[in-house]
């Protein structure tokens, strides 16, 4: 496997879901793409046979709308289940297997994480241009110009 | 009279929210001890005006870690509403993909939830005693633990559409076939997997003699058990007769149709917790207790019917002889039955009509009311409609695995306490091991708190004006 691109959320709380969408969107396109709820200890297999991995989520931080690529190295990974993160995951799977893909992280800022579904419309109209950064890594050799180095 | 209270809140690794309280009495010693579970779900209730097919989609959200046990109940109870036979690769399909979810299941009860305390002890800093501790003592067992559970998911996944939540199961069968790949899938993962397995019950059964403590104490009484088995006696997931056998062994109930558990069980309310009790009738309440699940299936059953189940199962009997009403055992039990599955799955996606494209019958409404019995991996699961002319649903009742054992795991608690616990002075290890005796029964109380380690607990021990005796706390990671 080259690149997996694994989108979080859950689609019932509204903005939260747009990582798990867009997962859907690309896998629809024929990319390996899985929508998750939440990170999981499992992935950690898949990301370790991975040569690049894509981690889609929701960002509170950001301004709704606001798409945010960056480089993401594995970080202590939480005993917690529901504590995992994206970094964690690698950390994980670095462990469990010893290797490590390079690792991105799309975010986009959400506005209404409350229950119910569909997006608000700042987070739906800045789905595209997750999706647009999502999909450049589709191109093996392609690396970002307008994200952090990725760090050693 | 009581006059001090210790409080475990909330319980940790255990699908869903639970606490526990334990009431000391004037001498420190524990006198009485409740497992509470305070989430409530309101399912039945809420499913009343749907139409019956789409109980199953709506039932498979009770629970994310069990919802294809709930989607074989639910939809074999719509069978039973459209009063149709389904074709046999329904069965063959529905059947793979229950053992499939019962193989993920009992790996997350195992591996991630309850092996920290097997491999690193009961006592072993809270701070390491977890999935990621574990991965530095154990790097292999965690490594395959892993990726059993994955390749349970992603069979689902293959099968069903999606890891969770599928809908895949419907009344009168499965909706689509399975592909050629997906049944090469399923087989290439077995062999693994049962390696995986075999080595993570040598490595418990090497470990056992450090449990002994455990073992005479840990929910170890005598119970009736109940369960579904098949038509000569052996393990049976997915279907057959109900039995109950008795502590000693002795059959009690034989041969009775699931169908009609209202005349063998009633359900009991208890004032502090939300999860129902039910009880054996002709025993009343609460002397009617009974358990269900992975160790209560091994109690019942004549053989599991996979020769290293049954190899598994036949030196299990030998050991536990004199301990095997212990529930500290349903580890190894929920080990044996994952050995079970996977030879179960690797036999039905061999067989020569896996791919049949009939897999569903169709029909409409034929009958008012619908009942369907499972067995999920916590134990036996029913699911019973009554519809309207129709097809609306006008009452549900759901007895879930774990309320079966509500009574066993108070009793349970108490029993771990009385022993355990000394309400002077408070040490953690008390409390983790009050915690794992509900731990062993892997109850899932509609799952949202999944921790791999420790939750935050404050546990304080008051006198009985209200002055703190004593106080441990754990923090969260």
């Amino acid at each position: 496997m080259t690149t997996l691109w694994i989108g979080f959320g859950n689609p019932l709380r509204r903005d939260d879901g747009v990582g798990s969408r867009a997962a859907q969107i690309l896998a629809a396109e024929g990319l390996s793409a899985q929508a998750c709820f939440q990170p999981l200890p499992e992935l950690a297999v898949e990301i370790a046979a991975a040569r690049r991995v894509v981690f889609l989520d929701a960002d509170l931080e950001l301004a709704p709308g606001v798409v945010r690529l960056r480089a993401l190295a594995p970080a202590p990974c939480s005993p917690w289940s529901h504590r995992l993160d994206a970094a964690g995951l690698l950390s994980l799977a670095a462990t469990l297997a010893g290797k490590r893909p390079e690792a991105w992280l799309v975010s986009i800022g959400i506005l209404d994480a409350g229950v119910g579904e569909g997006l608000s419309a700042p987070v739906e109209a800045g789905l595209d241009e997750l999706l647009t950064r999502a999909r450049r890594f589709a191109d093996d050799g392609w690396l970002p110009s307008d994200a952090t180095a990725q760090p050693s | 009279m009581a006059t001090q209270r210790i409080e475990i809140h909330p319980v940790t690794r255990i699908e869903g929210h639970a606490r526990i309280t334990l009431q000391l009495g004037d001498d420190g010693r524990v006198e009485t001890a409740r497992f509470h579970v305070d989430q409530f779900r309101g399912f039945e209730k809420l499913a009343v005006g749907r139409p019956f097919h789409e109980m199953p989609g709506l039932m498979a959200r009770t629970c994310g870690i069990c919802p294809v046990s709930h989607l074989i109940a639910s939809s074999k109870a719509g069978d039973a509403l459209l009063a149709v036979s389904i074709p046999e690769n329904a069965v063959r399909l529905r059947r793979i993909l229950h053992l499939a979810q019962i193989l993920q299941s009992h790996a997350l009860s195992f591996f991630y939830l309850s092996a920290p305390d097997l491999l690193l002890g009961m006592d072993a800093d809270p701070a390491h005693r977890n999935l990621i501790g574990l991965l530095s003592a154990e790097p292999e067992l965690v490594r395959g633990g892993i990726a059993l559970r994955a390749f349970g998911q992603e069979s689902i996944a293959r099968m069903a559409g999606k890891r969770v939540h599928p809908a895949w199961v419907v009344p009168g069968g499965v909706a689509s076939p399975i592909t050629a790949e997906t049944r090469d899938f399923l087989l290439a993962g077995v062999p693994p997997a049962l390696a995986t397995v075999e080595r993570a019950l040598a490595l418990f059964r090497e470990r056992l003699a450090g449990f002994e403590e455990e073992v005479q104490h840990f929910a170890n009484f005598p119970s009736l058990f109940l369960g579904l088995v098949d038509a000569d006696g052996a393990l049976e997931h997915y279907d057959g007769l109900l039995r109950i056998v008795a502590a000693d062994g002795a059959s009690v109930v034989e041969g009775f149709d699931p169908t009609r558990y209202e005349e063998l069980l009633a359900e009991a309310d208890e004032p502090d917790s939300y999860l129902k009790a039910p009880y054996y009738r002709a025993l009343g309440y609460p002397g009617g207790l009974y358990r269900v699940g992975p160790l209560a299936r091994l109690r019942l059953v004549t053989r599991c019917g996979t020769p290293r189940a049954d190899a598994a199962l036949a030196d299990f009997r030998r050991r536990a002889a004199g301990t095997d009403g212990s529930s500290f055992l349903y580890h190894e039990a929920r080990l044996i039955e994952m050995l079970f599955a996977l030879e179960r799955i690797r036999e039905l996606a061999s067989h020569p009509d896996v791919l049949d494209p009939d897999v569903r019958a169709h029909a409409g409404p034929n009958r008012r009311e619908g009942i369907g019995v499972a067995e999920a991996p916590r134990g036996t699961l029913m699911h019973h409609y009554r519809i309207d002319a129709h097809g609306l649903v006008t009452a549900v009742n759901l007895i879930i695995a774990t309320g079966h054992n509500a009574l066993a795991m108070n009793r349970g608690v108490l029993q771990v306490a009385r022993h355990f616990v000394d309400g002077h002075r408070l040490r953690e290890g008390m409390l983790n091991r009050v915690e794992a005796v509900i731990r062993a029964f892997d109850p899932c109380l509609a799952c949202s708190t999944h921790a791999l380690g420790q939750m935050p607990i404050a546990v304080r021990l008051l006198d009985a004006n209200g002055a703190v005796v004593d106080v441990l706390r754990r923090s969260g990671s």
